[in-house]
């Protein structure tokens, strides 16, 4: 009902919101690619640019909510540019896991959960990523670092920083 | 087609369809299986585990409330190993539940508890901390949180069954409730800015098997075990949902559902089961009113009787009966219905009897036998395409649109509507064809026209785009069973008989049912038993001889034609003409305030009878045995005692003894005799098939450049009829009247959404904040709910089908 | 160990291997064009029965036989899930197949589409697999290119499409059921079976849930015949199977081997030992959610039947191997957190059991337990153990069940003296 005009969402957004519409036999199919596409563009799920895509998907609201909910992958509040998201299950703990966060924690100088003043790093810590032979390791945003040491995780934070200040 | 199935459950067999759920198959052998999620009417999802049960030859025990019976199953339902996993199912349910029993409404009538006493363990081993949800609002922390305007959440005592979403999203089909995150922080809630106010969302809270959700209307004020239940039926709508009005000391707490699969199977709609506090309306009318010195002022029953006694003995002493006019409403009973007829034919000698209040032009006799439901309201579930024209069935029959839900959602029926406005059954796919306002006719007979390969004829006249109709006729030509259902939109149109020979040519062309349904309580009763008017006596009739002062004296029954006639100002000048205005009303009102005499009428709680709903079932409902309001009579009492006065003989003093002499007299009705729980289907004698002729379309009228725009209106689901206001649950729930405007409308008036807005006539005008939506037509106004202090009916004009308004920002 | 034929890896390392024109140069899409060319879907569905290949998913039903549950002549469409969502703690084998070999997925789902008749394929890959995600989309583009995929398949009037959709990190999407459930746009609840979902699974209609290894397994199957395949491995547990190597070992990562290699040839030969050369204390043969073996136990065989024989299960064959420093509790501990986060709360056993466990093993952990803990906890495990509506409940106690089993005394050190009894000191270097 009503009319909406579309803000937030990117044309990128929108034109791939519109391939997915018909791509399902039952429309419903979409909402975690939906949300994929809302984390694409934002990094979270930002909540108007939400309601925009579930407008145009003509799906409620809250079928999106519950599944962003359920899900884990889609912070739900704004996260650093960097979003660190470190394995903590068993086989990466037997490669030094715990020590691998304390690391972090010191370089970024923020807490388990926290985003750094410069809103460049968040960290997290998440349940298995699959990458058990690879341990210790850490998801950035969509790219897997694996096999780390103390001096690969400098260099990546490094990389990363100088990568952002010149952007 | 489906088999039988043979299966043992603990040592006794028992055979069921194949398709049998295990717990249904126990059940049948009166053996209980306790569960906590699972509900016969709702989508299995095995989830408290409470109901599992050892099957021979299976490895694990089994969820029997989703699992089928298989030939030669042996079922035990309480082994070492049942009660074992039962024991463990309600430790970990009680691990995280708080235990505050003696503070939650739901002790007494809480399964939690009444299984933890049968089958739980006897103490915790639980040493844990519990798992809290709090609720942070202004610097204060609660448990509770308000999901709506009447239903509150703790999920602190949740234990997930899922029952409320189900009955939400599965069966109402509404997306306000869901559940959010997982594992054992999973838990139900609204989104911030989404409400929980469905049409049905009480039942959430009366099959909650917790105290997790709660009513704001019942929460707090009383035990379950020092309610009484009254058995009784709905009259806010014409649905007869079947319920028990629950009370102590003669106060009305709360309604809960009393199941009747025929009919309402055991859910209530928000409107029947919140307006439960009517009978304690601050309106609520309880003593008699005579007017002295131009003022009501409160009398006893005898003066009152005294004075009607004396006013009706000088008419029938005079032979002037015709100088009476009696009115009833869809509120009453079938026994006041037909006491009413009786005592103003025999014993004051007068013909003027009706009850159609609401429409312009009283309904033609002929279609009395076409009212009312074809088919039974469990058929429903079975039709595979309706077409619903000037319906709303979410809002004028909720309970029974929740049949025409389950096909659409389960059984993949279709669900067309034909409407100047859009309508919605949740979330439901269905299919809106929108038509100018009052084009109904025309659309029918173009369908018509369509279906049988005539020519269609030329739609520019009425505006209306065929592509919709097209494809609708394209599609009826090769559906299944077509179920045609016209309602309040039907009743009210300009164009009514028109639409009518529409309707029957198009069930005739399509093989479809047809059923015209009144939208009020009991409309198909009182017509059938007493009030449906003879042919020169309608209310219309009584209106000019007012006007011509033929009539003189008139009786309201439960009828309130100041707020429901469709031209207010009209209707308060004839009956400022009345001599004598004898109004009976359950409330004060507007025509009230014009009585010579008010009566206070007892209603739903206070007394007992029969309603006929819109499959025809007979239905009886009971009076609660303990009543504060002593004064307040059914009509049958007071024109009893009135004839007891006149010693006219008709002295009524029950509901049953009335309905025997209706049995005495109308030989279709024996059933009313003895009526069982579930109601009798009465089945009256279909005069010989209707066919109207033709009748030639009434031509569309345009607007004038000063009211250039067609002003429609709707109730709402929670409040319909003028009645639903004296409700503080309802206006709670529902009390915003809104304008409907069409963006491009916006637009050119420069009006934003949410603005008030001057709905305007030559001689009066409604202000009302609007919704702008695509959800009505370009110059059409569409306004939601009508309130006696902001009433839409000062806008009409009798005699002018459609109204004209201007529009501005006020 | 006996000759074998790498079927999964063998061109896992060659240069370019994700690229349809090396992928075609090195063999690929012959087993297609073959079944296409000369065989029915029957037969296809006859060589895999005959192959004896059992779904590496976990479970090991065999995958022929499940394709043959299917309705015949259904009039609803069938529908293939390709199951990519690798979330089990110690696996991370699909994922290599994914990233570096995508065709192969690729062309065993069209294979197992054509045998089951399916013209709409699914490969639900967890979320975070974004690489994962972009290599099979590219493969079926290139495939699409190549007329291997889409209308008309090779001009054979054969149409499959398939659809990447991507999961959003659950480990509950990897049971069969949930991740149906979760392709339909819902949040991951498991359903109760029956109906199965070859009866009645996506949409309601017929559907064939199949792991990726186990459909990588297909195109060998159709070009060299089943009995080239089962030649390999055990009577009962033919072929080859990927095992996942991780934990306290020299040379993590992925062996293809033949089924029934000892345990010992498999950490020692091709693991290279224990790291740092230390003792090993226990092995989880088959990812997280199943029992330890200890380390006398290093000489069973990783088949289906020999691990259970030995009381655990080959599950998923993520080997995470756990040296002598490791405290037992907090291993414990640590699947326990795993399993509580993961838990979908459809059904309370899981939902609370899950919790009250990991309550009670952060509890020893801090130092506050009480040695009626431990009964407690395997009573908390029996009460979860078969009665919950999928797996991931009795998927949650083994770890419990097992360390109190074996290392009792670790508990009871921990409980007592409110410490490790061994501590593993550092490891990220």
């Amino acid at each position: 009902m009503g009319t909406t005009v579309n803000k937030l969402l990117s044309e990128k957004s929108i034109k791939e919101l519109n391939r997915l519409k018909g791509l399902y036999p039952v429309r419903k199919s979409v909402v975690l690619m939906v949300l994929h596409v809302i984390y694409d563009q934002f990094g979270y799920i930002q909540p108007e640019a939400l309601k925009e895509a579930a407008g145009i998907m003509e799906i409620p609201l809250i079928d999106f909510h519950q599944a962003a909910s359920f899900y884990t992958m889609f912070p739900r509040e704004a996260v650093g540019k960097y979003h660190i998201q470190v394995c903590r299950t068993l086989s990466c703990e037997l490669r030094g896991s715990q020590e691998l966060v304390a690391f972090l924690k010191e370089k970024l100088e923020i807490d388990m959960g926290g985003i750094t003043s410069d809103s460049m790093f968040s960290l997290t810590e998440v349940e298995c990523l699959g990458s058990c032979g690879t341990a210790p390791m850490m998801q950035i945003n969509d790219t897997y670092y694996e096999n780390l040491t103390r001096a690969r995780v400098e260099q990546i934070l490094d990389d990363l920083r100088s990568k952002s200040g010149n952007g | 087609m489906a088999e039988n199935i043979t299966i043992t459950v603990d040592g006794r067999t028992v055979d069921v369809p194949s398709g049998t759920l295990i717990i249904e198959a126990a059940r049948k052998l009166g053996i209980e299986i306790p569960t906590f999620c699972y509900d016969d009417r709702l989508r299995p999802v095995g989830a408290c585990r409470m109901c599992l049960v050892e099957v021979e030859k299976m490895p694990k025990l089994i969820a029997s409330c989703a699992t089928p019976v298989a030939p030669n199953m042996i079922v035990h339902t309480d082994s070492e190993k049942v009660v074992k996993a039962r024991k463990g199912v309600l430790e970990f349910l009680l691990i995280n539940h708080p235990l505050d029993c003696p503070t939650c409404d739901k002790g007494g009538e809480c399964p939690l508890q009444d299984n933890t006493y049968t089958y739980g363990p006897a103490e915790s081993r639980y040493g844990e901390n519990k798992i809290r949800f709090i609720e942070d609002s202004k610097n204060q922390k609660f448990d509770d949180i308000r999901l709506g305007p009447e239903i509150f959440l703790n999920r602190n005592r949740c234990i997930m069954c899922f029952k409320c979403v189900r009955i939400v999203r599965d069966l109402a089909g509404e997306a306000d409730l869901g559940v959010f995150q997982r594992g054992s922080f999973a838990n139900i809630n609204v989104l911030e800015e989404i409400e929980l106010d469905d049409e049905f969302s009480g039942n959430t809270v009366e099959y909650c098997p917790v105290g997790a959700l709660t009513s704001k209307s019942f929460r707090y004020k009383i035990r379950e075990w020092l309610l009484k239940k009254s058995p009784s039926v709905c009259n806010l709508c014409s649905d007869g949902c079947n319920m028990n009005i629950e009370w102590s000391r003669g106060e009305v707490f709360r309604h809960m559902a009393r199941r009747n699969s025929g009919v309402d199977d055991g859910w209530l709609c928000d409107r029947g089961r919140y307006g439960f506090d009517l009978s304690r309306a601050q309106d609520r009318l309880v003593r008699p009113h005579i007017r002295r010195d131009n003022k009501l002022q409160a009398c006893s029953w005898d003066e009152a009787s005294a004075l009607l006694s004396k006013h009706l003995q000088n008419i029938i002493d005079t032979n002037k009966g015709s100088e009476v006019a009696a009115v009833g409403s869809p509120i009453l009973s079938n026994e006041e219905a037909f006491a009413i007829r009786r005592f103003f034919s025999d014993v004051v000698k007068s013909e003027n009897v009706d009850f159609q209040t609401e429409y312009p032009k009283p309904i033609e006799p002929e279609l009395l036998d076409l009212i009312g439901l074809d088919g039974s309201i469990k058929d429903l579930e079975s039709d595979s395409t309706f077409v619903f024209i000037g319906c709303d069935p979410a809002v004028e029959h909720p309970v029974v649109s929740l049949r025409i839900r389950k096909a659409v959602s389960t059984y993949k029926a279709k669900a067309v509507f034909i409407s100047s406005h859009d309508k919605k059954l949740g979330y439901f796919p269905i299919t809106n064809i929108r038509i100018p306002f009052s084009a109904e006719a025309a659309a029918v007979n173009y369908l018509v026209s369509r279906i049988s390969g005539k020519t269609t004829g030329d739609m520019a006249d009425f505006k209306i785009d065929p592509d919709g109709l097209n494809r609708l006729a394209d599609n009826l030509k090769n559906a299944g069973r077509i179920h045609i259902i016209a309602g309040r939109e039907f009743f009210n149109h300009p164009d009514r008989a028109a639409l009518l020979v529409g309707l029957i040519k198009l069930k005739k062309s399509t093989g479809a049912k047809l059923s015209i349904l009144p939208p009020q309580g009991n409309f198909i009763g009182v017509s059938r038993f007493g009030l449906f008017p003879s042919l020169g006596h309608s209310f219309e009739n009584m209106l000019e001889r007012i006007e011509s002062g033929e009539i003189k004296t008139m009786f309201v029954f439960g009828a309130n034609p100041i707020d429901e006639y469709p031209d207010r100002k009209y209707i308060h000048d004839v009956l400022k003409n009345l001599e004598f205005l004898v109004v009976v009303s359950p409330f004060a009102n507007a025509t009230a305030s014009l009585a010579s005499v008010v009566l206070p009428q007892a209603m739903l709680p206070d007394y007992g009878g029969t309603f006929l709903n819109i499959e025809h079932r007979a239905q009886k409902f009971t009076p609660m045995t303990e009543n504060p309001h002593s004064d307040v009579k059914p009509a049958w009492a007071i024109l009893g005692e009135l004839s007891s006065l006149l010693d006219m003989g008709n002295i009524w003093y029950s509901d049953s003894q009335v309905r025997k002499v209706m049995i005495d007299t109308i030989k279709e009705i024996e059933g009313l005799d003895n009526l069982p729980d579930n109601g009798v289907v009465i089945r009256f004698p279909a005069k010989d098939g209707y066919d109207p002729g033709d009748v030639s379309l009434a031509e569309p009228e345009t607007p004038g450049i000063d009211y250039p725009y067609i002003m429609n209106w709707t109730p709402s689901a929670h409040h319909h009829g003028w009645i639903t206001e004296k409700s503080d649950n309802l206006m709670r729930i529902s009390g915003k009247q809104i304008a409907w405007m069409h963006p491009d409308d916006a637009a050119r008036e420069e009006i934003s959404d949410g603005q008030v807005l001057r709905i305007g006539t030559a001689e009066t005008a409604l202000n009302l904040p609007v919704i702008i939506t695509t959800g009505v037509n370009k110059g059409e106004i569409l306004i939601v709910n009508s309130f006696s202090a902001n009433p839409v009916n000062r806008l009409l004009k009798k005699g002018r089908p459609t109204t004209f308004v201007s529009v501005r920002k006020s | 160990m006996a000759d074998f034929e790498k079927i999964l890896f063998k061109n896992i390392d060659f240069p370019d291997q994700d690229k349809i024109d090396i992928y075609i140069k090195n063999g690929g899409y012959n087993a297609l064009r073959k079944a296409l060319d000369s065989m029915s879907p029957e037969s296809v569905t006859e060589e895999v029965i005959k192959s004896g290949l059992r779904g590496r998913g976990g479970a090991g039903f065999p995958t022929g036989r499940k394709w043959t549950f299917l309705p015949k002549d259904s009039k609803r469409p069938v529908y293939l899930t390709v199951n990519a969502d690798e979330s089990e703690p110690g696996t991370f084998k699909d994922r290599e197949l994914i990233e570096k070999d995508p065709h192969l997925v690729i062309e065993g789902t069209l294979l197992a589409a054509y045998a089951i008749k399916c013209g709409q394929a699914y490969i639900y890959i967890r979320g975070e697999f974004a690489f994962g995600a972009r290599q099979l989309n590219k493969a079926i583009e290139e495939a699409r290119a190549k007329g291997f995929l889409g209308k008309n398949i090779l001009g054979k009037g054969v149409d499959i499409e398939i659809i990447v959709h991507r999961g959003g990190g659950a480990y509950i999407c990897g049971e069969e059921t949930a991740l149906l459930t979760s392709l339909e746009g819902n949040q991951g609840y498991p359903r109760v079976k029956p109906p199965f979902p070859a009866i009645s699974g996506l949409y309601s209609a017929p559907t064939i849930i199949n792991n990726v290894e186990t459909l990588s397994n297909i195109p060998y199957i159709i070009n060299k015949g089943a009995e080239k395949f089962s030649a390999f491995g055990t009577a009962k547990s033919p072929g080859t199977k990927i095992f996942c190597l991780s934990g306290h070992i020299n040379k993590p990562g992925n062996y293809e081997l033949p089924m029934g290699i000892p345990l010992r040839e498999l950490l020692y030969e091709y693991g290279g030992g224990i790291k740092d050369g230390r003792n090993l204390k226990a092995v989880i043969p088959g990812g997280s959610s199943v029992p330890l073996l200890t380390a006398d136990k290093v000489d069973v065989r990783m088949d289906f039947e020999s691990l259970a024989e030995a009381g655990t299960m080959l599950g998923s064959a993520g080997v995470i191997v756990i040296d002598e420093t490791v405290c037992m509790v907090r291993a414990a501990y640590n699947l326990a957190r795993f399993y509580q986060h993961e838990s979908c709360g459809q059904c309370t056993p899981c939902r609370q059991g899950t919790y009250w466990i990991l309550a009670i093993l952060e509890r020893i952990e801090r130092g506050r337990g009480s040695l009626k803990d431990l009964d407690k906890l395997l009573e908390i495990c029996e009460n979860i153990e078969g009665n919950t509506i999928c797996p991931l409940g009795d998927a949650a106690t083994p770890s419990v069940k097992s360390t109190i089993h074996h290392f009792r005394d670790e508990y009871e050190y921990h409980i007592t003296e409110q410490k490790c009894k061994v501590s593993m000191g550092p490891r990220f270097e």
